[in-house]
């Protein structure tokens, strides 16, 4: 008989039975309904899953429930009452998504290496983004990175 | 069917292979005769359906259109909503898409059939959805003039209303009552493009914010009350069969329920994804392997291939010719000449979907239900009548977005599943699969060997010959359907025009010599292309740039390799094969102008070139590489595009971008190998895909021309291997003829470092 495991997400406690070491991926889509998440690898490879566990990005396929320790961030939790998250609006602005399955996990893995280091350069943030996008959005996401961590549309030296 | 008829069938393009002849889709592609044309005009729309099956509006005036094309990042959900909303006369940001449950009436007049793929999403539905718009407003405008009794020619629509005499006017949604039960005027005449207030603007994607909020939702995602998740394990070998299955492991992981053995796979059915998948990671199955001399592995297909391009093949392998202009054999024999000879090869590819492959199916004794992210609806239900004996109307595919495809969805193989075990259930079953599954159970771009040769004399290619050898694109995509015991002429029969389901009677896969001089647009004298297939159980199928992925890579190259031959400068090469040819030259031009061809780059640095006139465009692209003899790495690429007219010129850049970046994708790693008769590679972990660290610059210029709008990511899926190759060579003298490019001696650097 699974426990009864209690995580934070976005925002409101909840309570799941299931067993420790399912995935927090499919806690989520299954126990939760949060389908924003997606899963596409299975393996930690391509991102698809991402989330944040204490604001900082986690691939939720390779994430136990059992081993969460502190609150959970989806994409449906990611904008605030006042408003979408910069990594959004950027997104929104400079349209990346085409068919926009890997997006959620971009978006999410894209907000918190804007919002953990303020002031990075822009080599330092697009080295850490190692997401997948079978579409082949590389081109806007680099552009929107960069807008949304106030370095401009500038990419390339 | 003799040497002249061969040549001639194969002087079409796929598409008219593709198309249905309700389409009027027909391409001559030969040779120096010209760009490949495919387009037609659509039948008219069945217009007495504009409001009960296509448009509706409420009560706020917000239009919704049905979609009747998958929507999987190619961006229809906006490009149909532009199109009817031009004519409809509604401001932008008043209109909407919804997925459609497939109907014969939603068919792509340009494909002959309900299917989305080829590139032909706007081919079929430019001037069909444009004459519905125009009809329904017209029926709108009608509707209030009979109700305020004045002459319809007294009213006009402006803006989502009817303004009529004396500065009256009514909201659409009040007339739509009215409208509907209207005769529908069939000859509406549309708006000259000059007045277009939307199309050919860039507008934002009317799905985009949904997509970057969590809030779009794809096939994976759908939910339908009483289902149970089942996860299939495929035999790992092509062609085995299930043999014995030890499910007690499977049956201890709590939630699984029951484990279902068909004849190519064993399902585990359980409460929940994770249970289903997890119980189908404790299946001890024990399989019916082929004969072992039968089992294939890599070293076994290339012989094959190798034996294929030399002639040597028999029967249903043999060479055959397939395009032939003035006489090669005198051609190579002309003095003076200089002659080149090279082999190309490419492997096999995955498309890799971000969008795990799943479907849902409700099987019950009066009809069934689908749910899937699939390309092929119409495939659906024609099998399920062949299946269970369903007439269309019994079967409703409820259409999903998709999470990328590329061709994948086009194949039907879950959604068969997913009846299979919904009948056995008897109740709603979702199929699912681990992505080692997806990965070792795809329908492959499949593997390809080129043999080319050339003569050059006075800085001229006066002979050209390609060899090519593959399995065909279409031969093992029936397959599957055999092993429900689906006959496929009674299938294809019901798909609608002869061959529009892509199977092949023929002897001859006309996709296989897509990207040849057969349907290139340099001026070559004398040309010879033949092709000869092999027989493996590898299932293939249409792959984002198809045929072309294979032979533009050896045709685009060898072009380069015959330029240093004569001791050209490529592009100036290039341009004299390209005379007579403007919208080609012009790209050309342009491309070169943007990445400052005339400035001879540093040592170490190179430019390579690649055409492709695939489905209607002009697509060229010049990639920028520093490469040393150790790795090297992409600097920068330009695209110069002319996709004819463009519906949403942001989106035709997206595509661009994105297509190119796929196709690099795949030529810097993309390789499914083969060893012991399966597929060697279990995820993303071991098939290497591209990530935005490898990313060059890239530069798009769009030179849209009065043509009508033909394909944008396909093609320019296809330029990005050559172009990297060409630019290699130019960089450090190294000629690779194989894909993929990167290899453990000769590493591609990160762009960003």
């Amino acid at each position: 008989m699974a426990d009864i495991i209690t995580v934070t997400v976005n925002g409101e406690p909840r309570e799941l039975r299931v067993p420790p070491e399912m995935p927090l991926v499919w806690a989520l889509r299954e126990e939760l309904g949060l389908t924003g998440t997606k899963l596409s690898c299975g393996i930690g490879v391509c991102g698809a899953c991402t989330v944040h566990v204490s604001g900082k990005a986690v691939r939720s396929c390779v994430t136990p429930i059992g081993e969460v320790s502190g609150p959970v961030t989806t994409i449906e939790g990611l904008s605030s009452p006042g408003g979408l998250h910069p990594v959004q609006k950027a997104w929104i602005e400079n349209a990346v998504a085409q068919c926009g399955f890997c997006q959620s996990g971009f978006i999410m893995a894209a907000a918190a290496l804007v919002d953990e280091a303020p002031g990075a350069q822009p080599a330092e943030l697009l080295q850490q983004m190692t997401n997948i996008c079978r579409c082949s959005t590389f081109s806007r996401v680099r552009l929107a990175m960069m807008v949304a961590a106030g370095h401009g549309a500038k990419i390339h030296d | 069917m003799g040497q002249r008829s061969m040549t001639e069938a194969l002087q079409v393009d796929r598409r008219r292979f593709l198309g249905g002849a309700g389409a009027v889709v027909l391409t001559l592609a030969c040779g120096d005769r010209g760009i490949a044309r495919t387009f037609g005009v659509p039948e008219p729309v069945a217009t007495e359906q504009v409001f009960s099956a296509w448009l509706s509006i409420d009560a706020r005036g917000m239009v919704t259109l049905v979609n009747a094309e998958a929507e999987m990042g190619q961006g229809t959900n906006t490009a149909m909503a532009m199109l009817v909303a031009e004519e409809l006369e509604i401001p932008w940001g008043r209109i909407t898409t919804v997925p459609m449950t497939a109907r014969p009436i939603y068919t792509n007049p340009a494909f002959g059939m309900l299917k989305t793929g080829a590139s032909l999403s706007l081919k079929g539905r430019y001037l069909q959805l444009r004459q519905l718009g125009a009809a329904a407003r017209q029926m709108l405008v009608e509707a209030a003039a009979q109700e305020w009794k004045v002459p319809s020619q007294a009213c006009r629509a402006v803006a989502g209303e009817v303004h009529g005499p004396d500065g009256r006017s009514t909201p659409y949604s009040s007339l739509v009552a009215g409208a509907a039960s209207l005769p529908v005027p069939q000859d509406v005449p549309l708006k000259p493009r000059a007045d277009w207030a939307i199309l050919g603007k860039p507008q934002a994607r009317i799905d985009m914010a949904d997509k970057c909020t969590g809030k779009a939702r794809y096939g994976f995602d759908k939910t339908v009350p009483g289902m149970v998740q089942a996860a299939l394990v495929h035999a790992p070998q092509f062609g085995a069969r299930v043999k014995a299955v030890d499910s007690k492991a499977a049956l201890a992981v709590a939630g699984v329920t029951r484990v279902i053995a068909l004849d190519h796979a064993v399902a585990c059915i359980a409460s929940t994804s994770w249970s289903a998948l997890q119980g189908a990671d404790a299946l001890v199955i024990e399989w019916e392997n082929p004969d072992p001399a039968a089992v294939i592995d890599d070293a076994k297909i290339d012989a094959m291939l190798r034996n294929g391009v030399a002639g040597k093949g028999q029967g249903r392998n043999a060479l055959i010719p397939a395009h032939k202009v003035g006489d090669p054999a005198a051609g190579f024999a002309q003095p003076g000449v200089l002659a080149v000879s090279a082999e190309y090869s490419t492997p096999y590819l995955d498309h890799a979907c971000m969008e795990p492959t799943s479907a849902i199916a409700h099987v019950r004794p009066d009809g069934i239900d689908v749910w899937s992210s699939t390309q092929s609806p119409a495939m659906i239900y024609h099998a399920a009548k062949l299946l269970y004996g369903f007439e269309a109307d019994k079967v409703r595919v409820h259409q999903q977005p998709i999470g990328s495809s590329f061709g994948r969805r086009a194949q039907i193989d879950g959604e068969l599943e997913a009846m299979v075990l919904s009948r056995i259930m008897g109740g709603p079953v979702r199929a699912i699969r681990a992505r080692s599954e997806d990965i070792q159970h795809g329908f492959y771009r499949p593997a390809s060997r080129s043999t080319l040769r050339g003569a050059v004399k006075d800085g001229k290619i006066v002979a050209w010959s390609h060899r090519c050898a593959s399995q065909s694109l279409l031969d093992n995509y029936a397959r599957y359907f055999r092993e429900y015991g689906i006959d496929l002429k009674e299938l294809d029969k019901l798909t609608g025009p002869a061959g529009a389901s892509g199977f092949n009677f023929a002897p001859f896969d006309l996709m296989s010599v897509d990207g040849t001089p057969s349907n290139a647009i340099y001026a070559i004298p004398n040309v010879e292309v033949a092709s000869a297939k092999i027989d493996v159980p590898i299932p293939t199928g249409w792959f984002r740039g198809v045929g072309q992925t294979n032979n533009l890579f050896a045709t685009e190259c060898f072009v380069d390799e015959l330029a240093y031959a004569a001791g050209q400068d490529t592009l100036a090469f290039r341009k004299v094969l390209l005379s007579g040819q403007p919208r080609f030259l012009a790209a050309l031009d342009r491309a070169a102008r943007e990445i400052g061809w005339d400035k001879k780059p540093a040592k170490g640095i190179g430019r390579g070139i690649a055409i492709t006139n695939m489905s209607d465009a002009v697509t060229v692209a010049i990639v920028e590489v520093a490469a040393s003899k150790s790795g090297f790495e992409i600097r920068r690429a330009v695209l110069a595009v002319d996709n004819g007219i463009v519906i949403n010129p942001d989106v035709v850049e997206a595509q661009t971008q994105g297509g190119f970046l796929f196709g690099l994708g795949a030529a810097l790693w993309g390789r499914i190998s083969i060893a012991q008769g399966r597929v060697e590679q279990t995820g993303f972990a071991d098939y290497r895909l591209l990530t935005l660290q490898y990313c060059p610059a890239l530069t798009v210029i769009q030179m849209p021309s009065d043509d009508p709008p033909s394909t944008i990511s396909e093609a320019a899926a296809t330029v990005a291997a050559p172009a990297l190759a060409n630019a290699i060579f130019a960089a450090n003298g190294r000629r690779l003829r194989d894909l993929p490019i990167a290899r453990d001696d000769f590493e591609c650097r990160a762009t960003v470092a």
